[in-house]
């Protein structure tokens, strides 16, 4: 029993996966962005495609650090302000976008990009936001455990990349070049999921591992080789019959 | 000679013709929707590719398996129901690929490359209809091939039918180039045909469980290639059996002999040609670099042997003989030349530098359509007007001969001369429109036009003297 319930455990408490939200579409929760505005969701994305993340301003623990270091990556890395907007939301709806401002590190004096933006989830759809990409929040206490979670959102509604926890150096370039339409040669996630593939090819070292599919390149001639030895068997012995046959020309009934 | 071989056989060729001419009526529509003679669409002109492309490689290859099944009959007797059960199949798999493409607007392209299948599609039962004519077709073709392939076995060890005892020396029974060739074709064809049925699984498996199953797209294309890059040149080789067979007899001179080289040029073909088709996957960055240079050398060699070692012997057939240029002879020399000429067009687009050129421009059918169009179809319209001629109430006329020969060539020439000046400037395949930029392929599309009408006048010609000539074979 303890084994199992330990195994079952594991199960539920399996972190997602980027496959799972790759090209699925984010809901289209309302946001409020000051006191008296709200908008969409899709108001931004429709336009520009999104990095978005979500953090709360009272969070004791990882939000600030983690902020702060998605600002400075963001800022360090010049991405081309045109090209994408940048969505900082809270799903507390106690937060204000202003708090967010400050957790961001921004102030008057130094004050965010034109393209970042602050908002707060709105209470009635945003548990269905938080399920479509994947983010886990449960109430502790008056603060939240939750997981870290940044999603790129094509102009189409649909999750392009889907990080967990920081991004490290590859998925920041991957996910300029998505920016930037530049080619991304390699989605590390999608072989995870199909066995038939042929290669297994890890773009951090750049070491590539055989995997299933290619016996399945090989099975044909495999198989080919199989059958022609199955037919030279039959073959061989309908021979051995026939000589019989010659051999003992009268003794048919012998040979049947 | 048993009379149902030869009933058969007539069977096959009939059919062949007629599917043919509706074959060329398919790409000829589309070249005049790139000559903007007529309006179709594109989706129009991407169901007319579809099924240009299935039904042109389709009886091409049972074609070529007719002229194998007959010579082989008169070695050795072939059991008939697999000829039977392939034909039945055949027509059924046709029938309902047509379906899929004329009714349920299936466009997926001949190579239906993976994930186009799920997506080029009108109609959900698109997809379904397309996989089902392919397995139909899949699995008379391959029990055909299995039935030859044991009709051999049945007289000839797998190292004799290979000539091995030739190629070393050992005593052994004399086997013809005709054998060898063609049970190193039908191994070819049965391994490219198993390819295509792991293919098919993996697109049923995707299918039915819709949505909750990917495929790795380099594996789905590596077992595409792998089933109609090998399908395409094993149905060259299956042409070029029955020339060994015929064409020496044509010329008055004695039968061609298994000699070592000969014997070790197509042992060589055999292995080669299984990787050769790596030279699809150029553009494919995922594909490891090794498979890319193991695909440019088998490439570059897979002409050698077998491309070397025919019209070395062709030439020195003719040369000297007292050879009879009938349509057959004729058709038969033009299309090894024709062949050597589109195999070099094909070695030039298989170099790596030169595929990044040549990938997605009119050079690449260029290439095939001369080899096919002028060399692969050559060889079994050899086959067939030496079958009427031995088979006809009466030879056909020389005027005719002239003729037919005439406007094939031509316009064949003249077809593919469009497409070779298409890819020199740079004009892309697979579209049903040029815009400003490549508007020269307007222009080509034209002349394009002009020279297949040659050759559909020619091929309507010859189908109309064949019938006439033969039908009648079939209910004697």
């Amino acid at each position: 029993m303890c084994p199992a319930i330990i195994l079952l455990s594991a199960l539920l408490l399996q972190s997602p996966d980027e496959a799972d939200f790759l090209l699925t579409n984010i809901a289209d929760a309302r946001i409020r962005t000051s006191d008296n505005s709200s908008a969409q969701l899709s108001s931004w994305y429709s336009r520009k495609p999104i990095i978005m993340t979500l953090v709360y301003s009272r969070c004791p623990g990882v939000c600030n650090p983690y902020l702060l270091q998605i600002r400075d990556h963001v800022l360090l890395q010049a991405a081309p302000v045109e090209r994408f907007q940048m969505l900082v939301l809270s799903f507390d709806t106690e937060d204000s976008p202003a708090q967010l401002r400050k957790l961001a590190g921004f102030n008057d004096s130094s004050p965010p990009p034109p393209n970042w933006t602050f908002g707060v989830l709105e209470k009635e759809n945003s548990a269905d936001l938080l399920s479509s990409i994947g983010f886990q929040t449960q109430p502790v206490n008056g603060t939240y455990d939750h997981n870290t979670v940044m999603v790129l959102v094509g102009q189409d509604g649909r999750i392009h990349q889907w990080i967990e926890g920081l991004p490290d150096n590859r998925q920041w370039d991957r996910l300029f070049r998505e920016l930037t339409n530049d080619f991304v040669p390699v989605y590390s996630t999608l072989n995870r999921n199909v066995w038939t593939s042929c290669f297994q090819y890890d773009p951090a070292s750049g070491y590539w591992k055989v995997n299933w599919g290619l016996l399945m390149i090989l099975a044909p001639s495999a198989l080919t080789v199989c059958i022609i030895m199955i037919l030279q068997a039959i073959a061989t012995s309908g021979r051995r019959k026939r000589n019989l046959l010659i051999l003992i020309p009268n003794n048919h009934e012998y040979i049947e | 000679m048993n009379t149902s071989y030869k009933k058969s056989t007539l069977l096959w060729l009939i059919t062949t013709l007629i599917v043919f001419l509706v074959a060329i009526a398919f790409g000829l529509t589309m070249r005049m929707e790139q000559a903007e003679m007529v309006k179709i669409g594109p989706l129009n002109f991407y169901v007319l590719m579809t099924s240009h492309g299935l039904l042109m490689a389709g009886v091409w290859f049972v074609a070529g398996m007719a002229g194998i099944e007959y010579i082989l009959s008169t070695y050795f007797p072939v059991p008939r129901w697999g000829g039977m059960i392939a034909y039945v199949c055949t027509i059924t798999g046709v029938v309902i690929l047509l379906i899929s493409t004329f009714l349920t607007k299936f466009h997926a392209g001949w190579y239906f490359l993976y994930p186009l299948p799920f997506y080029a599609k009108v109609m959900e039962s698109g997809p379904l209809l397309f996989l089902v004519a392919l397995t139909i077709l899949g699995v008379g073709w391959l029990i055909w091939s299995l039935v030859l392939i044991f009709t051999i076995l049945r007289n000839f060890t797998v190292a004799q039918a290979l000539a091995w005892h030739h190629i070393s020396g050992r005593p052994g029974p004399t086997v013809a180039p005709f054998i060898l060739i063609s049970f190193v074709s039908l191994i070819g064809v049965t391994a490219c045909i198993l390819a295509a049925v792991v293919l098919l699984v993996l697109y049923y498996l995707e299918f039915l469980k819709s949505g909750s199953m990917s495929n790795d797209p380099l594996l789905m294309k590596n077992l595409t290639f792998f089933f109609g890059h090998t399908l395409v040149n094993e149905m060259l080789y299956l042409g070029l059996a029955v020339l060994y067979e015929l064409f020496p007899r044509m010329a008055g001179k004695p039968a061609y002999k298994t000699s070592w080289y000969v014997g070790l040029s197509w042992n060589a073909t055999l292995l080669i040609v299984l990787f050769a088709y790596f030279h699809h996957l150029y553009m494919d960055f995922a594909q490891p670099v090794a498979f890319q240079f193991v695909g440019q050398i088998m490439s570059w060699f897979a002409p050698l042997p077998a491309a070397c070692v025919t019209i070395f012997s062709v030439l020195t057939t003719v040369y000297r003989s007292n050879m009879k240029w009938s349509l057959a002879s004729l058709l038969y020399f033009f299309g090894v030349m024709f062949w050597a000429i589109g195999g070099v067009g094909a070695i030039l687009d298989a170099v790596i530098a030169n595929n990044f050129v040549l990938h997605n421009t009119q050079w690449v059918p260029a290439h095939f359509h001369t080899y096919n169009l002028l060399g692969n179809v050559f060889f079994s319209l050899a086959f067939t007007s030496w079958f009427a001629d031995e088979i006809g109430n009466k030879k056909i006329a020389p005027g005719l001969v002239k003729l037919i020969f005439s406007l094939l060539v031509t316009g064949g020439v003249g077809f593919v001369l469009a497409f070779y000046l298409g890819g020199a400037f740079s004009v892309p395949r697979r579209v049903d429109t040029y815009n400003d930029v490549v508007n020269k392929g307007v222009s080509l599309a034209q002349m394009a036009v002009v020279f297949a009408s040659l050759y559909l006048v020619g091929m309507v010609i010859y189908t109309f003297d064949f019938t006439k000539r033969c039908a009648r074979q079939l209910f004697s």
